[in-house]
């Protein structure tokens, strides 16, 4: 045999090989298997969870409310003063609010009111039920907290009057904390 | 007319005249035969039977049902931590034969990983008294678990016979994680709930 037809011997007995090697696992030994019929059903609901959260909004009168809504602050004089705030509940769900009254010097009376229903600002009257907010004097100072007695719908507020004079100082109030309502069986809704 | 002394004319006396005639004869009645034959001229006896059976494809279908009341599809909004809810169907082999079921359970969206899953069946139709779901029959926990993205929660149904009188029974129950982040405040997302079953032949039915 020349060298010339052993190699074209050897190319012809290479890709007797190389086929082989590919077309044999395709007619492999393993046992054809049945086709599988499938069936299928699926259910979805879409699901959302709640915000909860309080800001404060100055409804009427003296005193200026801090741009994150968190703080309301008055500062106050010689001639009395009032400022109508509201505590929104900004959730969207139902939540119990919370509100903080600070203010710099010892004072009596009831300067913090909560009116369950809005404040007539002009008149200066509830046409609700009115609930002083409890302060304590302290060295200096005076403070008390408030916190609605049951739960605020979303969108409603805590209806509150700062009312002060006499005395020259500041009075802070503040938003605290918010607890929604609590945890319940949402099957029917 | 002259005579041949080796071969006179008359048969009697002529032997190889004699043999070639029985041998022409016998040709002749042999190509005949053969001929009869070939025709199909011999009479012939037969008998045919046969059977039919009937033959039927089988089918594979399943179907969720809303149950108890109630709607799967329905949303739930305002989820709070520890809130919860449940979903009712009856899933159904309106198939032709008996198979194993299998299901999952999917959440999506934020709320992935926030979501337990209790998935449980009764063995009658689930009722609802008073706002709490009750099992009259037998309760199956067949699954539980709190599926994430990517890790569905899977749940073993078991076999389920045809008809919607062997439907089964079952209940979920969605339950908001009480440790859940604040973050996930406003979050949305979904829960899907799939059922299927799968079938294969290749088995000997000679017998039925």
């Amino acid at each position: 045999m020349t060298p010339s037809r052993r190699r074209r011997w050897r190319r012809r007995a290479a890709a007797v090989v190389v086929a082989g090697g590919l077309l044999g696992p395709l007619a492999g030994t393993a046992p054809a298997q049945a086709a599988p019929w499938q069936g299928s059903a699926t259910a979805t609901a879409p699901v959302s969870t709640a915000r909860w959260g309080s800001g404060l909004t100055l409804v009427a009168g003296a005193g200026s409310v801090a741009a994150d809504r968190t703080s309301y602050s008055l500062s106050t004089t010689v001639a009395t003063q009032a400022g109508y705030v509201d505590l929104a509940n900004t959730g969207t769900v139902p939540a119990t609010l919370s509100l903080d009254v600070a203010i710099g010097a010892v004072v009596g009376g009831a300067p913090a009111t909560v009116c369950s229903v809005a404040w007539d600002t002009t008149a200066d009257t509830c046409a609700g039920t009115t609930t002083t907010v409890t302060l304590t004097a302290l060295v200096g100072r005076t403070a008390g907290s408030y916190t609605s007695p049951g739960l605020v719908a979303a969108g409603d507020a805590v209806h509150l009057r700062v009312k002060l004079g006499g005395v020259v100082s500041g009075v802070t109030v503040t938003a605290t904390t918010v607890v929604p309502r609590p945890a319940a069986d949402r099957t029917l809704g | 007319m002259t005579t041949d002394p080796q071969h006179p004319d008359t048969p009697a006396h002529c032997a190889r005249h004699g043999r070639r005639r029985r041998l022409a004869g016998a040709a002749t009645l042999a190509v005949a035969g053969a001929a009869l034959v070939g025709t199909g001229a011999f009479s012939s006896w037969g008998a045919t039977a046969s059977a039919t059976g009937g033959l039927t494809a089988g089918s594979v279908s399943v179907g969720m049902v809303d149950a108890n009341g109630g709607t799967f599809s329905t949303a739930v909004g305002n989820l709070l931590p520890a809130d919860y809810f449940y979903r009712y169907v009856d899933v159904t082999n309106s198939g032709s034969a008996a198979s194993t079921f299998t299901g999952t359970v999917t959440a999506t969206g934020a709320l992935a990983g926030s979501l337990q899953v209790d998935v449980t069946s009764c063995s009658v139709a689930w009722t609802t008294v008073s706002g709490a779901s009750t099992c009259s029959g037998t309760q199956t926990v067949l699954a539980s678990g709190t599926p994430t993205t990517g890790t569905p929660l899977t749940v073993a149904h078991g076999s389920i016979a045809t008809g919607a009188g062997n439907a089964q029974h079952v209940r979920y129950k969605v339950t908001f994680a009480s440790g859940a982040s604040t973050s996930l405040q406003g979050a949305t997302g979904s829960i899907a709930a799939s059922v299927s079953n799968t079938v294969v032949g290749g088995t000997d039915r000679t017998g039925g």
